[in-house]
């Protein structure tokens, strides 16, 4: 590098190095290392509890306020797909609306202004069901 | 050298790094698949991919980012500089594998184009938790993707190696989107202690490397030799230089060459034409200065290159006086015959 190359690179260094590490403490302290994730979502979940079903690698918790029912799920493994699909089981018991999508560990809450009767995931590249649930 | 564009030099040398670096590779992808299998099963083939290659495209970004800081700390290390054009570009192959999966998986099941997908599916840019990571990601793989397709002598020669190393410094800016990439991204999804850890490991690694090699530098910039009252610096004594090789001075802020050789000295500028590398780290063979880095050669008279070859670097006047060795800080134009100072 000649003198010209030489100090474009310190400078790019002294910029980069404290704005990166601002940027990656900021991201790093806004991370749920210690608290209990499962307090933080029963905290979150809106109006009254109408089910709840819960085993090793979800806890799925129905609830309905005056306006719309809540599908809350707290995913505590990662799924087999990264990118799932929920959708609400309509009155023939099959696939009905789409209701969202799961990507990875940690609390979603899907609105619905009908009652759900139970969700189906879906893996919706290789066009497979990964998991039916009735309440 | 600069006669054709052919990659330079395929010694076995080379060869040998190749193999290693490829062996690596293949190893680093096995032991990450044997052991996601082993503590997650459930994953899928895609996620799998997805997570393989791209953290070994972030293990390569490193080590080629600490390559260049390493050898200006210690010349040791320079072997491994041979090889890191292909490091580069087998990052980005990786990137590249990484990045796509990622746009089919995630971006392939709407009506929208994948690539706007990636703009357009997220917006919510002032969160740090569900900030759209991803076109952080892709951001730093175009950088990558320009910066492989240039790695070739022929993008070298005809935009000139200072506008060439300036444009591949983008590879600094590439390292802090996928640094954030990676932290306001998948760690925001899967908060692991280990993996973080390496990351910042990583990143004090690499910054403090970069910032100590910088400094280094600037201070041996700005050494100030005494000047004569005639112009002439006075930089050192003869016997200071072995034979055939080299010592380096900072004069008028440029790095430049002393070689001592057959009974004589002659001064060239210190950056070699082909990629910057510092000539005077190298030695005489064959009467021709030799780059250490990829073997290009100058006459040390002239700093000419041997016909047919074209490269020309700056040439400076010595003097030789009472075993002090004076030099003119003014450069003569590129490939200017100078007399050789005799000892």
């Amino acid at each position: 590098m000649d003198y010209r190359l030489r100090t474009r690179h310190k400078w790019m260094w002294m910029i980069l190095t404290p704005t990166l590490a601002i940027f990656l403490f900021l991201s790093a302290i806004n991370l749920d290392f210690f608290s209990s994730s499962e307090n933080l979502y029963m905290a979150e979940v809106k109006g009254n509890v109408v089910e709840e079903i819960e085993n090793a690698e979800m806890k799925v918790v129905l609830s309905n306020t005056s306006e719309q029912y809540l599908l809350n799920i707290w995913l505590k493994s990662p799924l087999r797909a990264t990118s799932s699909v929920v959708y609400e089981i309509n009155g023939k018991g099959e696939k009905g609306e789409v209701l969202g999508q799961l990507q990875g560990i940690g609390s979603y809450s899907f609105p619905s202004t009908g009652i759900i009767r139970g969700f189906i995931v879906m893996d919706e590249i290789k066009n497979q069901q990964i998991l039916k649930l009735e309440f | 050298m600069g006669l054709d564009y052919k990659l330079v030099l395929w010694n076995k040398h080379k060869k040998k790094y190749d193999k290693i670096f490829a062996l690596s590779i293949v190893l680093y992808l096995v032991l990450f698949i044997v052991l996601t299998l082993l503590l997650n099963p459930e994953g899928t083939a895609e996620t799998l991919i997805i997570r393989a290659f791209g953290s070994l495209a972030i293990l390569m970004l490193h080590i080629i980012l600490i390559i260049g800081p390493l050898c200006r700390l210690n010349p040791q290390f320079l072997p491994i500089l041979y090889n890191r054009r292909h490091l580069g570009v087998s990052m980005f192959l990786a990137a590249l594998i990484h990045g796509t999966f990622a746009i089919i998986q995630f971006h392939t099941l709407g009506n929208t184009n994948p690539i706007v997908s990636v703009f357009t599916s997220n917006l919510d840019y002032g969160s740090l938790t569900n900030f759209p990571f991803q076109v952080l990601g892709f951001l730093a793989l175009l950088i990558l993707f320009f910066m492989a397709s240039t790695s070739h002598d022929f993008f070298l020669k005809n935009l000139s190696p200072k506008i060439w190393k300036g444009l591949h410094m983008m590879v600094y800016v590439a390292y802090a989107l996928i640094t954030l990439h990676v932290f306001l991204g998948a760690f925001q999804q899967e908060t692991s202690l280990p993996t973080i850890g390496i990351m910042l490991v990583g990143f004090i690694l690499v910054s403090g490397l970069h910032l100590t090699a910088a400094f280094k530098e600037t201070k041996n910039d700005n050494i100030k030799k005494k000047k004569e009252e005639d112009g002439w610096l006075k930089v050192c004594q003869v016997r200071e230089i072995m034979e055939n090789r080299a010592k380096i001075f900072t004069v008028n802020q440029e790095r430049v060459a002393i070689f001592k050789y057959q009974g004589k000295l002659s001064a060239i500028h210190n950056v070699c034409k082909h990629q910057g590398g510092p000539l005077g780290e190298g030695k005489i063979v064959d009467g021709c200065v030799t780059c250490p880095w990829h073997g290009y050669q100058y006459l040390p008279q002239n700093g000419q290159s041997p016909p047919p070859f074209t490269e020309k670097v700056a040439t400076y006047e010595l003097r030789v006086q009472n075993g002090w060795v004076f030099i003119k800080p003014e450069a003569f134009p590129e490939g200017t015959e100078v007399e050789p100072a005799k000892i």
